[in-house]
């Protein structure tokens, strides 16, 4: 395993805190959370930006939980801009305002992201767990008059919506943004619980291909529109984080650096917080950055694959969650022989109705249990 | 996009000096490292010059059997920023 690396991390992604007045079915964040007590203060953060920025790290996203949910989320903004970074901030626009919108943009925001769950309003409020739609589609008309933010709208697919494709992504296009982002539910944390409900057709995903590319299209020119396809009906995996402990750090609301969100889920990691040590030390020094860095961890069929420089073995918390091996392939690959498990979970999921758990900060099991199918 | 098209940055897309030699294009998405042909052709975009006036001020440094490979530089170069959003054209 190597200690050394010559890779130079592009983005930094702030988990600001967990606190979040959404209860989405699909939340991908870790099953235990982490309280606001935890949660480590300005000083600190500033602190960190600057030595992100002395890594080389460009973009800082701001996330959470609701990033809004911190009162001191202007001065962190302004703290992320002084180090010279980009600044992206990822919200359902709950707890925005007008005068707090204008004070971000003043501290240098660069980038806002803002989440629709579907097009029709009870509908969207039903998969956020909280009546949120109306007040986004208010707070998009602001954002889309602020003339130095960039705008993106991310559109979050599933089986319960995925039909209304077409009217969402028009739904989008109305609210004014450069960019409309489609993502397929990413099944860790909160959102495997309810995969069975959640899992999208394979004939719902070839229509929605079709959807998109014509879309695409018609808004050629004017909206940049990109999708992540669900990588369970893939051929080859997704570049999870574009590689383990290549491109990107992960810092949670209690300051523990992770290389991606849901790490937490692989046995044996142990993850070094910002409270005791430099960013730089964590990113070349680290166990947990070191341990699926590079090739030297691959098995077959990856290790003699021509494409583990592009997919790099795909997502080890896929591997671990589907095979029980975070050394595994990720069985999203066609090549992996545990490709069949990955088709065979596909394929019961929509054999069997299902309920839909939402997530409550703090309760981890035997949340509000609502009915849908 | 036309000759008479003028182009300038989206919001929320800016450049920034990364030291003495290089310069980079920040974008939602990424960054785009100028150099070359890319840091003279952006060099020149701001909000008033056509896309016939960036080719034409970029063509008169270079000699002339180079003026066809600029003007088609230019274009691709951007066609390719406005198709990722990065871009807007206005008509003159």
């Amino acid at each position: 395993m190597s200690t050394e690396t010559n890779t130079q991390p592009l983005s930094l992604v702030c988990e600001v805190t967990h606190r979040c007045p959404l209860h989405c079915v699909y939340c991908s964040n870790p099953l235990v959370m982490q309280s606001p007590q935890e949660e480590i203060d300005t000083a600190t953060w500033t602190r960190v930006f600057q030595e992100a920025a002395d890594l080389g790290i460009v973009h800082l996203h701001l996330t959470g939980g609701e990033p809004l949910a911190r009162t001191d989320l202007a001065e962190l903004v302004a703290a992320g801009r002084d180090a010279g970074l980009y600044i992206n901030m990822i919200t359902s626009a709950l707890g925005l305002t007008e005068q707090r919108l204008q004070a971000l943009v003043d501290a240098g925001l660069d980038h806002i992201q803002l989440s629709l769950q579907d097009a029709d309003e009870a509908m969207a409020n039903q998969w956020a767990g909280a009546r949120a739609h109306a007040k986004k589609l208010e707070m998009a008309k602001l954002i889309k008059a602020q003339p130095n933010l960039a705008f993106t709208v991310n559109i979050v697919v599933h089986r319960q919506n995925l039909d209304r494709l077409e009217e969402m992504i028009a739904l989008a296009e109305s609210m004014g943004p450069e960019r409309i982002e489609i993502a397929h539910v990413q099944y860790y944390g909160w959102a495997l619980k309810n995969r069975d409900a959640l899992l999208p057709t394979r004939e719902q995903v070839v229509h929605s291909l079709q959807v998109l590319e014509a879309a695409q299209k018609r808004l050629s020119g004017r909206i940049h529109l990109q999708a992540v396809v669900p990588d369970y009906y893939a051929k080859y995996p997704k570049a999870c984080v574009g590689g383990w402990a290549q491109q990107l750090l992960l810092i949670d609301p209690a300051g523990r650096v992770l290389p991606c969100h849901s790490a937490g889920i692989i046995p044996g990691m142990v993850f070094e917080t910002v409270l005791n040590r430099d960013l730089g030390w964590i990113w070349r020094e680290s166990s947990a950055f070191n341990r699926f860095r590079g090739e030297d961890w691959m098995q077959e069929p990856c290790r003699s694959c021509d494409r583990k420089e592009v997919d790099f073995g795909g997502c080890r918390c896929q591997a671990m969650q589907i095979v029980g091996d975070a050394d595994a392939t990720d069985p999203a690959c066609s090549l992996s022989p545990h490709h069949r498990d990955l088709v065979h979970i596909a394929e019961s999921a929509l054999s069997r109705p299902s309920d839909m758990v939402y997530r409550i900060l703090g309760a981890v099991s035997q949340d509000s249990i609502s009915s849908l199918e | 996009m036309t000759s008479n098209s003028i182009p300038q940055l989206a919001r929320g897309c800016r450049i920034q000096s990364r030291s003495e030699e290089e310069a980079v294009l920040l974008i939602p998405e990424g960054l785009l490292r100028l150099k070359g042909a890319a840091a003279e052709i952006l060099a020149l975009v701001d909000g008033s010059r056509t896309v016939a006036a960036i080719t034409s001020d970029l063509q008169q440094q270079y000699p002339p059997e180079a003026h066809a490979q600029i003007a088609s530089e230019v274009e691709s170069f951007l066609t390719g920023l406005h198709n990722r959003s990065v871009l807007l054209f206005k008509e003159a």
